[in-house]
């Protein structure tokens, strides 16, 4: 037996730091089949935490896709789900988008039938107060990482309160095959300003715009 | 990254794959088009934007860099924090020194030179590993002695003896 598998091996401590809820209304999205999961990589000690993850080199380009909310209408939530013998993790990402062209259209046709992974910026940025862990591990988060995320719901209502007619869609894991993991907390070279390079470095061009 | 250098790297696919006509794509033909030769295009008409395509990949040359990373990928070494390094500030000079020190490194450079000379770093020295020379024992040949067997009889051969044929009488 693995020493520490499946097991408790250390204890949660009183948080000192005040966490701050929400998530930016910039997030990236990834088609899931331009990952080189290969590539990535792993905190040797925390499977949770993605130290790298890199693109495929394929034609057309791969890139990590912005897509911009407002105002904070971007959401994300995450639970436990029990299956007969196993548990896993349901990734959800409520976004919404306020506008309603063709291209807008027909980037909600694209997405309802791709599979993609979601990169998140948590308003929560953790700045360890004893000084052992770097700032900005809570930062960045990827949702999807097992089998990706696929748009589960997306509907316009032109008399919404909420949106006035802009569209609110949800992308989430599959009904049946759910991730094996939480969201995995994506921290790449030791710093926050060199994971915010390694995301600039996967950008798509439009995302300047 | 040069807008012109923007425009050199989707020109291919923009012209081949409709589906890929993005609107970002337009924005920045357009834009390079404007720059380029000071007149607009007709937003209304789709090729004329693969005619100012055409014309800029014509007239402008794609900024030359040998190297390139792959997406997502921070090169860092170690106790050098200044030589850390995404696709976006990678130069050739940078990706050399990593490609010496770092050879492993090589699986993250999604384009680079044909032909590199791989050298180790200056600090390393390499010593060839000696070769001991085993003395070689010549054998003279011993004429092997066969003793003479004597040749095994042969089973004999039953003789069967032939069937008298059934005379009906």
């Amino acid at each position: 037996m693995t020493i520490g598998c499946n097991q408790i091996v250390d204890c949660i401590l009183k948080n000192c730091s005040t966490l701050v809820p929400g998530i930016k209304d910039l997030a990236y999205f990834i088609n899931y089949d331009h990952v080189d999961k290969d590539l990535s990589t792993f905190d040797p000690s925390n499977p949770l935490l993605l130290t790298s993850l890199v693109l495929k080199t394929v034609s057309p380009e791969a890139y990590a896709y912005c897509v911009t909310g407002y105002n904070f209408s971007n959401e994300h939530n995450t639970a436990l789900v029990k299956k007969t013998y196993q548990k896993v993790w349901d990734h959800n990402f409520i976004f919404r988008i306020f506008d309603n062209t063709p291209e807008v259209k027909l980037w909600i046709r694209n997405a309802a039938s791709s599979r993609f992974m979601v990169i998140i910026e948590n308003n929560y940025s953790k700045v360890d107060i004893d000084g052992i862990l770097p700032t900005g591990r809570t930062t960045f988060e990827v949702l999807g990482w097992d089998q990706g995320l696929e748009l589960n719901a997306g509907e316009r209502n032109t008399e919404d309160e909420e949106t006035l007619g802009g569209w609110l869609l949800t992308a989430g894991s599959s009904d049946k095959i759910k991730e094996s993991l939480p969201p995995l907390s994506y921290f790449v070279g030791g710093t926050l300003a060199t994971t915010r390079a390694a995301i600039a470095s996967m950008l798509a061009p439009c995302c300047d715009d | 990254m040069r807008l012109y250098d923007e425009v050199h790297r989707f020109a291919r696919d923009y012209i081949n794959h409709k589906s890929l006509r993005s609107t970002w794509k337009k924005r920045k033909i357009k834009e390079a088009y404007e720059r380029l030769t000071g007149k607009k295009i007709n937003i209304s008409c789709s090729t004329c934007f693969i005619e100012a395509l055409l014309t800029i990949v014509n007239n402008t040359k794609m900024a030359a860099r040998n190297y390139e990373l792959k997406k997502g990928v921070v090169l860092q070494a170690f106790g050098e924090p200044s030589k850390t390094c995404t696709n976006d500030t990678l130069t050739d000079e940078l990706a050399e020194w990593f490609l010496k020190n770092y050879p492993e490194k090589r699986i993250f450079f999604s384009r680079m030179p044909a032909k590199i000379k791989m050298a180790p770093p200056k600090d390393i020295e390499i010593i060839k590993p000696k070769v001991e020379e085993k003395e070689v024992k010549t054998v003279e040949p011993v004429a092997e002695v066969i003793p003479n067997e004597e040749p095994k009889e042969k089973p004999k051969k039953v003789k069967r003896a032939k069937k008298t044929p059934n005379l009906k009488t």
